[in-house]
């Protein structure tokens, strides 16, 4: 997925408040220029659809800073936004042009049907929904698909077991559950009535 | 219902519940969740009603999460007693909740359902709610 962004700098004595009142959202890149960091303001509706469109630590954004001899391609790194109303406060880019390789977070995705859901009256649970992997920028999977159509009730799949893309290496521990198929309610001993009179 | 096991004291101030919630204001567990949009004390009755509201429309398959857990006691004195003497008797627990905090997630079970079945459940809360997604809540 390919977004781009223009973007401002912003002085340093600004306060952020104001600035969310005049329709920008205070943002930060840094990884640009060693630990040289550097004060943005986003327009909130480049800056909504953004964070509609990307996801965090993911999806790699080119930037264009219209005051500043600078563009290249980020990553989102943080979106901090009000609990519920969803109104952001903050975004944090990180420039990855002079990374070789990049700690992703990348979204895990079931595709088929498992018979222990199917015919076996089981559930599937999803452990973990983000993988953290390393890659190299140019190599981010959008997502990791994994195949759960030859699991019945009590198989699960461990990291190890994943085949994940050429260059994409996880960096949590192999032996962790990604999948598991747990016994439905119904399927065991009155558990279901008991869930109704507890 | 919940209730602590034990605790170390066997009555509570009041308090405030000013702000929002810092925790507890993401989906971990589930896919679909519903999020409190203000601030209230919520019984452990309310917290099992609505868990049962929720279990009995999803039937079978899916999983339920409680991400609440009233640890406040909340005392009450008896009828028709002059005032002093003391604080009254526990009666029963809170969770304090402020706006942002996620009280159920749901897995394993379609959109609809989910939304249906947190419904429900909002009716048996205090205060208004929010059904929220993974896909919203990133976005």
């Amino acid at each position: 997925m390919e977004l781009s962004l223009e973007c401002q700098t912003r002085a340093s004595n600004s306060k952020a408040n104001a600035l969310r009142h005049s329709g920008l959202i205070p943002a930060v890149l840094y990884g640009h220029n060693g630990v040289e960091s550097v004060s943005l303001a986003v327009p909130a509706k480049a800056a909504e659809l953004l964070v509609r469109d990307a996801s965090v630590n993911n999806t790699l954004i080119d930037i264009n800073v219209t005051d500043l001899p600078w563009r290249g391609k980020a990553l989102l790194r943080e979106v901090q936004s009000h609990p519920w109303k969803g109104t952001l406060y903050h975004l944090s880019f990180f420039s990855v042009g002079s990374h070789a390789t990049l700690d992703v977070d990348v979204p895990v995705h079931t595709v088929g049907e498992a018979p222990g859901v199917k015919t076996g009256g089981g559930s599937l649970d999803l452990q973990i929904n983000e993988l953290h992997v390393r890659c190299a920028p140019d190599r981010i999977p959008e997502v990791i698909e994994i195949d759960v159509s030859g699991l019945n009730v009590g198989d699960s799949l461990h990291i190890r077991e994943l085949n994940l893309p050429e260059g994409v290496t996880a960096l949590v521990e192999p032996d962790q559950v990604v999948v598991t198929i747990l016994q439905g309610r119904d399927s065991g001993s009155g558990t279901a009535g008991e869930e109704e009179s507890a | 219902m919940l209730s602590p096991r034990r605790t170390k004291f066997r009555k509570q101030q009041r308090g405030r519940m000013k702000g929002l919630a810092t925790r507890g204001s993401t989906l971990n567990f589930g896919d679909f969740g519903l999020q409190a949009t203000e601030p209230s004390w919520i019984t452990s009755r309310q917290i099992e009603a609505s868990r049962r509201a929720m279990t009995r429309y999803i039937r079978r398959g899916g999983k339920i999460w409680i991400r609440i857990f009233p640890d406040k006691p909340v005392t009450q004195r008896a009828a028709e007693t002059r005032m002093g003497s003391g604080k009254g008797a526990p009666e029963f627990w809170v969770a304090v909740v402020k706006p942002g905090r996620i009280l159920f997630e749901i897995a394993g079970v379609p959109e609809e359902t989910a939304k249906e079945a947190m419904r429900l459940a909002s009716f048996k809360l205090p205060i208004k709610t929010k059904f929220i997604t993974r896909e919203t809540e990133e976005s």
